[in-house]
């Protein structure tokens, strides 16, 4: 290349651009760019985006090493930086409870700080420090393994529009107090693992995901909800206690949310809590976690089946488009009717997976088909159902009439996968019923999964 | 490239004129992904709707690239957000096809065009092939002149030593690595 007609043309550009190329370099790349020439001497030093991991310093073998490496790193970086710092992420797992990340923090919230991101590592959870709190910017702010404890005269964030607490610490009445603090919420991740009855007041909220041990979810003022996903886990005790309350738990969850368009409902078997005795159960299953998950069996669906519920739903959820639940219990009459109610309320589903329970026992007793006359309006049809998927169905009758409902009332369906989980006998059997069904779409496939 | 042929007729169009003297002729939509053609007809609101926006910085070969990439996004955009994440990968491989110089060409007259989601897909493709570099090897890529004087470039050094920590000081000077054929 003739080095003549290499024109330096980037080091004019307006810092914007110049910055716009140093956020997407490593930082310790960035800080590098002060040598190249000496305009470049503190143009790094400008950038108002900043993220730290260990990929910052040279790692050794030994942890209080690379401790004080990475320590260094940050002081420095955070003294030299001139300037307003709009975002600041550090996930590191070396730093445990280091005194500096509080002194950190405490420059960062005399900077105007707006996204804040604070992902420590697994021991000792961190302890926030109450500076945390005067970060009257913050519109982002996202921490992993905290312990949060928000001092009385804390206000609220009044700009924050995104809020992610992964596995916190934080008192009960703090959680819904700091979430109906900040007007202005959009975005909430929750993952909790201590009982936590929670009720959430949040106008402006979009998009809600909860994940942990919830012994109440009141949806009380989130009118402009459009995307859920609950991943519910519940003790015994707690399932217990509510097959005696009588207030409508579909209705405190989802009484209030016309404009949703998603709603998932998860079952997650992560941390094993308990050591769990062999309850024998058959090997078709095919998740190992399974056994552990025993006690988490009841599912949102299990959540929102109970109480009682008032005739008529009153609220039409047009909007919603995709609804995914897993572990629907359908021996459980109550759950099937939450299923269905959902279903009936929007006319505007397109796609609808299912996942059913692995263990579903067989039912004790004649299964009560009449269920299925009885609660399906003969004008019901799924006008916009487009794509089902039923995953591990074990071929109960409830299952059968679930699937022949939908077949039969859906005119525009295009894909029916069914995924058995019961051995040959059952598949055979259930292909045989599944020949039989109506079909009201002529194009409508039935794809049956085989493993 | 005549574009003209392939616009529909229908389809309404912006006439650019480039810093070589060329018409280039786009759709409207995609044209008014330009901050800057979209500034001329806000300050401009007697301008006829066929009038020839000039962009005396930037030529042809650039703009017809640039509006290449802005006219697929627009396509994707409408088909939801894994069509996005698509474009956004073949937009990124397009790129990666890009010499250096070309891909400062396309920085330098995105930055005029004032197209910022395009921006920001360029400034990550410099990004990427920066990254990890010896401080020669950026020099050349920029085209950067080290105006340091040996002295001032080691006090520099000194001064931000804990990023350097770990860079072998020999490995800092890379043979030449632009594999790049033009």
């Amino acid at each position: 290349m003739d080095d003549e007609l290499i024109q330096d043309l980037i080091s004019d550009l307006p810092q914007s651009i110049i910055e716009s190329i140093l956020i997407r370099l490593p930082i310790q790349d960035a800080v590098r760019t002060s040598v190249l020439s000496s305009k470049w001497r503190y143009k790094w030093a400008t950038v108002t985006h900043l993220v730290f991991d260990n990929r910052c310093v040279a790692l050794s073998n030994d942890r209080s090493v690379d401790q004080a490496s990475l320590v260094k790193f940050i002081t420095r970086a955070l003294f030299l930086h001139q300037g307003p710092i709009h975002k600041f992420q550090l996930s590191t797992n070396y730093l445990q409870c280091s005194p500096d990340i509080d002194q950190w923090l405490l420059f960062l919230s005399r900077t105007d700080i707006k996204e804040l991101f604070l992902e420590l590592g697994d021991g000792e959870w961190f302890r926030v420090p109450s500076c945390l709190f005067n970060c009257k910017k913050l519109t982002r702010l996202e921490l992993f393994r905290c312990e949060l404890d928000p001092p009385p005269s804390f206000k609220g964030f009044l700009c924050l529009r995104s809020l992610n607490l992964h596995q916190v610490l934080v008192a009960p009445e703090a959680i819904e107090s700091l979430i109906s603090s900040c007007p202005l919420l959009e975005s909430m991740q929750l993952s909790y693992f201590d009982s936590l009855a929670l009720t959430i007041h949040a106008p402006n909220l979009k998009y809600l995901c909860l994940e942990g041990e919830f012994t109440d979810i009141c949806l009380k003022n989130t009118p402009l909800l459009v995307a859920i996903s609950v991943a519910m886990y519940m003790t015994e005790d707690v399932a217990e206690h509510f097959e005696q309350s009588s207030s409508c738990n579909f209705i405190k969850f989802l009484g209030g949310v016309p404009l949703l368009e998603k709603l998932v409902g998860h079952i997650y078997f992560t941390k094993v809590k308990y050591m769990i005795l062999d309850f024998g159960l058959s090997s078709c299953f095919s998740y190992v976690s399974l056994q552990h998950a025993f006690i988490y069996m009841f599912s949102i669906l299990k959540y929102l089946s109970i109480g009682d519920y008032p005739g008529r739903l009153p609220i039409t959820y047009s909007h919603l488009r995709v609804i995914e639940l897993y572990q629907v219990s359908f021996e459980d009459m109550n759950e099937i009717l939450v299923v269905l109610r959902l279903i009936l309320n929007s006319p505007n589903l397109k796609e609808l997976q299912i996942s059913g329970s692995p263990n579903t026992l067989p039912a004790i007793g004649a299964p009560d088909l009449d269920f299925w006359e009885k609660e399906c309006p003969s004008d019901c049809t799924l006008k916009r159902l487009r794509d089902v998927k039923m995953t591990d169905m074990s071929g109960v009758p409830h299952e059968m009439e679930f699937i022949k409902f939908l077949l039969a009332n859906s005119p525009v369906l295009e894909s029916m996968t069914i995924s058995p989980c019961v051995v040959m006998d059952g598949k055979v059997h259930m292909l045989i019923e599944l020949l039989r069904f109506r079909r009201a779409s002529p194009q409508a496939e039935i794809l049956f999964i085989q493993d | 490239m005549s574009s003209t042929t392939e616009i529909e007729t229908h389809t309404k169009t912006i006439t650019l004129k480039t810093a070589d003297g060329k018409l280039f002729t786009l759709a409207e939509s995609v044209a008014m992904e330009f901050k800057i053609v979209k500034s001329f007809f806000d300050d401009n609101p007697d301008a006829l709707s066929d009038a020839v926006v000039p962009l005396p910085n930037v030529n042809l070969g650039e703009l017809a690239k640039i509006s290449f990439c802005c006219e697929a996004q627009l396509n994707f955009r409408s088909c939801g957000e894994s069509a996005n994440d698509e474009s956004k990968a073949q937009q990124r491989k397009f790129l990666k096809q890009q010499t250096n110089e070309e891909l400062k060409s396309l920085i330098l007259a995105a930055n005029f065009l004032e197209i910022e989601d395009f921006l920001d897909v360029v400034n990550q493709e410099a990004a990427d092939r920066i990254k990890n570099k010896s401080v020669e090897y950026v020099r050349r890529f920029f085209g950067i002149e080290n105006d340091y004087t040996p002295d001032e470039e080691a006090k520099v050094r000194a001064e931000n030593a804990w990023a350097f920590e770990g860079v072998d000081p020999d490995s800092d000077v890379e043979p030449d690595e632009d594999v790049m054929m033009n």
